[in-house]
Parts: C-alpha cells; structure tokens; sequence
C-alpha cells in the first residue's frame, strides 16, 4: 500500500521550473532517500511533499488525500496530522527547554502530555537533558530532540531535510541509528540528502537533477 | 475534557510567560514603553481630576466666590439667617465668611465709608489686600484705605478721629479697588460708632437701597437702587453708586449685615447648588456667585484640563507607536519560529492568540507598574507645582489596566497581522 504517490508533479516559480514531470511512489513503512546536488530540487520536492507547498501542475496523494488540490488551511491540518518534520537545522524554539519544544507539537496537534514527551525525548536518548535550552544542547542532541517533537503525533511520514547536514560524524551515526529503529518499527521516512552515506541505509533512493528525477534505486 | 483544556490553557500560559521571561532583552523595551505610558497617562489623569481640588485652593487668594445678600424683602442679613446660611457652608471646604456693614462717614470734613467687618475673616476672604503696617488686632485698631491714607496723610501708628471716637491706624489697605476709600473697623467699633446698627428695626418692609440683585465683582460690592442684576450694572463697583446706596438707605437699614463674602473652595457646579440651596432654606438671603471669579475659574481650569487631555492624548499615540515598532521587530526576529509553528501545524489564529497573548501580558503588567509610578508622578507634579499632596483614585486601577491592554493590544494588531504572511516554506528553507 502506497503511503503517497506524486503523478507528474510539476513546480514552477515564474519561469524557472523546479520540479518537472515527476512520478514517485512510497510504500507504508519504506525509507526513501531524495539526493540531488544543490538547486536539483529537493526542496522543492519535500516541501510538496510536507504540504508547506503545491505543485503547479499533478497530483500528490497522500495516504489517500490530494493535497494539490487543497487549501493551505487543509493542508496545514494534514500536515500536522500526518507528517513529522526534521530540519537540517534543527528549528528549535530556543526559549523552550528540550521537553517544552517537544511538547509543543503535541499543543498544536491535540494535547500537551508531558510523559508522552519525555518518552519521546527518552527514545531518542535525551530524556537526561529534557529540561535545558537548545542554546545548551550540542548539535547532535538539539536533532534529537528535532526527530523527538517529529514523533511525538506518531505521523504516517516523517521527511527529514538533510539530518545530517549540520552534525560531526559522531552524532551522524546517532541520528541514522534513530532512524533504523524507527524503519524496524514501521514508519515511513523520507530523506532528503547530498550525502550517500545516509542514503544507503535507506531502501529506496532517487536522484533528482535539473527539477527531474534522474535515477531511481 | 475539561482537564484537557486546562493542560491546553495552562501550557498557552506557560508559552506566553517564558517568551516574556526569557526574551528579556526584547520585551523589556516594549514593557518599559507600555509602562512609561501608562504612567503618564495614570498620573495625568490623576492631575486631570484634581486640578479643579488643586486649582479650587488657588484660586480662593482671587477673593470670595459666593456673596450673600440681603433678598428682596429685606434691607439687610438679620444675625438668624446669617448664621443659618453659615451652618450650609461646607466646613471643610469653606476657607472664610466675612461680614460687612457699611455707614458713610466724615473724616476731616471729606465723606468717606466706614465699614466694619471681622478683621480674621477678611484675610481669609481678601488675602490680595496689601496691607502696609499690620493686621488691627485689639478694639479702637483700623484700617485705612490707600486714598484716604494719601489724602490726609496717614501712615501705620497714626491716630485718627472718627465722629468723636478715637482710633490707631494700624495698617493701610491698598486693594486697587473702592476697598481704598474706605475705612475698616472692627464689628464691635462699627457698632459701637452705629449703635443704632443694632436695635434699628425694618421700617416698613420695603425694598431700600442696600445690596440686592446679582453681585458680580469683588467684595464689598453693594448695587444701587433699582439695580436688580449684574447685567444692568457694569459700571456699579465704583464709589460713586455705592455712595448713592448707602445716601438712600443708610437711615431706613435694620439691624444686621449688609454683605457677607464667602471663600469656598468646591466647583462651580456645587457653588450653583449651594447658592439653590441658601435662597430655598434662608429666604432672608440672596445668595450670588461673583461671576467674575467662577467664570474665570472655569474658564482656567477648562484650559488646564484640555492641555492635559491633549498630552495625554499625545503620550497615548507615541505609546502605541513605540510599542508597534517593538513588536514589529520582535516579529521580524521570530519569523523563524513563527515559520516553525505553523510547520507544525499552527494556525494563523494560534499564532496571532500567542502574539496577542503576550501583548496583553505587557499590558496587564505595564499598566499595573504604571499605576503606581503614576500616582508618584501626579504626587510630583502636584507638589511641584501647586505645593499639595494628591489623592489616590482607585478607580485608576482599573482605567489604566484597560487602556494600557487596550492600547497595547492595538499596537500589535499590525505587526501580529504580519504573521500571518509568514510562509514556513520561505523561513525554514535549509542553507
């Protein structure tokens, strides 16, 4: 069963064309990766796919919805239904302690629990740190607690932007290690990447050049 | 479910708080501008209320606003209705009630008004007399006026004769008014230079020439005959008419007072109801505002509060300029988070409920800082420039707490508006 499904996506901004023609399906509980060099439209691709944009053209189903054809209040209902979203960097509330970060997806999703965060941030190892600042937490620990706030609504897709893109090698194998777990345990992950590394754990790799997927794995 | 929505709210709470609490640096610059506001708008207001009580003090040294005359049955204030009009009189508020009476008099051939009043009273009621030499305390002591003074050559320790009695010069008056032709006695020595002042009757009740009809003009202003109100009298405070109301009365007046001059020190408005009151429970007595000293008063204190209402006004805006600048840069600063938020599944509403959230905190804690600061700055103000200590109004808690939230809240409308705008996709795109 399909999980989401892009049908001739096409985006465009103005006359630059950022996405064209792409056809992508991922399965429930695959682990996709998306690489691509600089400007090969990954972004693009996962901001499609994380309901923060629409394609100019084709359809995106997501676990049976279109949501090309939704509205952007709709689609920020799906996404924060469906989808748990990791940044390259990190995008924490740096006013918030760890625990208070994770607990604010919960907030706007349905209720603030904090066991239900602390377990979170207890999968991801970090439960000893729940209480401190980002600004107090190394890079490796503020993205844990990034994929502890993505889990937390236990979404249908996690999409990951670059993990890894701002972590030593240390904290690489950490993070990847998360997401090995989550595999086994089901969930669907989408993985935006430049770094082959993160993308040979991953079951399913395309490789976008010029807004056009060029290879598939 | 109703748990659930106290954790939703209690974690809201929490939110707003610890933005506050721990973006210090940011929010202290809008909650200082929120508080300097409220502040001056607290301690304006305050001033706003109690000028008229601050001014009311002021403006006694121009001299009586309330003069009681006889009413027109009577040709003077019988001591019954005095003292009965008395016990009307604010005590609190009253600073002095002065009688009058009046006698034409000759002083080395060249007629002259001898009037006698309670010397203490009339300090009270004419504190812009100047007095050269002092005050009469002790019987046989008098005041002269300028004019006669100069005339015959009197100076503070001179002896002066008057119908056969002796008395000491021990001050001249100089007023600028009629109050320089006249002499002043004591009431005692008035009377005892008129005994009959005291024990003449009411002939045959009709209306003589002693004071009646409007007053309107500084103390010891009697109207002529046939003159019923300050209209038809502009020219009646000169010596000529009042001589020409004592010549036509001044054998046919009863016992009693001629003119009473009252200092009080409340509005207009309550001056109108008292003088409503005197005429309905004293009908022996014409109570009159002294037009010229209310109206001015009015017209002062109208200014005074405009001016007020005005920088208030003016502080009002630059409170909320100040306060949108802040907000719009504190909006700038998180466009990151906002874009955050609404990643993760954050409304426009939710966001704009945080944003306003915090706004009314900065008013809530901004308006009740500035209460306080207020009420020192309307105690400073008011000992500084009208050297008396101020009441606390606790009717400004509340008013400032409504406006400070309410201009506070109006200022972060804009800038909160621009949230909305915030497009997660653009502020969260990766480097």
């Amino acid at each position: 069963m399909n999980i989401l499904e892009l049908k001739d996506v096409s985006r465009a901004f103005g006359a630059v064309k950022a996405l064209q023609d792409v056809d992508l399906t991922v399965g429930q509980g695959e682990w996709l990766a998306i690489m691509g060099p600089s400007g090969s439209g990954k972004t693009t691709m996962m901001n499609i796919i994380g309901c923060m944009d629409k394609p100019t053209t084709g359809s995106v189903i997501l676990d049976g919805v279109d949501i090309s054809k939704e509205s952007s209040k709709s689609l920020t209902t799906i996404r924060r239904d469906k989808i748990g979203l990791i940044f390259q960097q990190f995008h924490l509330v740096n006013y918030l302690t760890a625990l208070e970060n994770v607990m604010v997806a919960q907030y706007y999703h349905s209720l603030p629990d904090q066991e239900e965060a602390l377990e979170a941030l207890e999968r991801v190892g970090l439960s000893h740190r729940a209480r401190h600042l980002p600004s107090q937490l190394s890079g490796g620990e503020q993205q844990r607690v990034c994929i502890a706030r993505a889990l937390i609504n236990h979404p249908s897709l996690i999409l990951a932007d670059e993990p890894t893109g701002n972590l030593d090698e240390a904290n690489e194998v950490m993070v990847l290690d998360i997401f090995k777990q989550l595999h086994s345990e089901g969930s669907t992950l989408i993985v935006v990447t430049h770094d082959p590394e993160v993308a040979e754990d991953a079951q399913k790799t395309v490789v976008l050049e010029h807004g056009r997927i060029s290879s598939k794995r | 479910m109703a748990g659930s929505r106290h954790t939703r709210r209690s974690f809201y709470l929490k939110m707003v708080l610890t933005s506050l609490l721990r973006r210090r640096s940011r929010m202290v610059v809008a909650l200082l501008s929120v508080m300097i506001g409220a502040t001056i708008l607290s301690g304006l207001v305050t001033v706003y209320y109690d000028i008229p009580r601050q001014m009311g003090q002021e403006f006694r040294s121009y001299g009586a606003n309330l003069v009681l005359l006889p009413s027109n049955g009577g040709s003077s204030i019988n001591p019954e209705d005095f003292e009965k009009a008395k016990a009307l009189l604010p005590a609190g508020e009253t600073i002095g009630i002065t009688p009058f009476c009046y006698e034409n008099v000759l002083i080395n051939g060249q007629p002259y008004i001898a009037a006698g009043t309670e010397f203490a009273q009339a300090q009270t009621t004419s504190p812009y007399w100047l007095i050269e030499g002092a005050w009469p305390q002790a019987p046989g002591e008098i005041l002269v006026g300028r004019e006669i003074a100069e005339t015959i050559l009197l100076k503070p320790g001179d002896p002066l004769t008057i119908e056969a009695n002796d008395y000491q010069v021990v001050g001249i008056v100089t007023s600028g008014s009629q109050e320089d032709a006249f002499v002043f006695l004591s009431l005692e020595d008035f009377y005892e230079l008129y005994p009959e002042r005291l024990f003449a009757a009411s002939p045959d009740g009709e209306t003589d020439g002693l004071p009646q009809g409007e007053t309107d003009g500084l103390s010891s202003i009697v109207l002529p005959p046939g003159h019923t109100s300050e209209s038809d009298c502009a020219s009646c405070h000169t010596e000529e008419f009042i001589n020409t109301a004592l010549s036509s009365s001044g054998t046919t007046t009863t016992a009693g007072l001629d003119l009473v001059e009252c200092s009080v020190s409340v509005s207009t408005d309550e001056l109108d109801a008292l003088v409503a009151t005197i005429a309905e429970d004293v009908p022996g007595i014409a109570p009159r505002l002294v037009k010229r000293v209310t109206q001015s008063e009015d017209t002062v204190l109208a200014k005074l509060q405009s001016l007020v209402y005005l920088v208030t006004l003016v502080i009002l805006v630059l409170t909320m300029i100040c306060v949108a600048t802040t907000m719009m840069a504190v909006v700038s600063e998180r466009r990151r988070e906002i874009g955050l938020r609404k990643a993760l599944g954050a409304s426009n509403l939710s966001i704009i409920m945080e944003f306003m959230g915090e706004s009314l905190v900065l008013g809530v804690i901004g308006g009740l800082g500035g209460v306080g600061l207020g009420f020192l700055f309307a105690q400073a103000v008011s000992a500084n420039v009208f050297s008396r200590t101020i009441e606390f109004q606790p009717l400004m808690i509340p008013f400032t707490l409504v406006v400070s939230v309410l201009v506070t809240g109006l200022a972060c409308l804009l800038p909160v508006r621009g949230t909305t705008q915030i497009d997660p996709a653009i502020v969260l795109k990766g480097e």
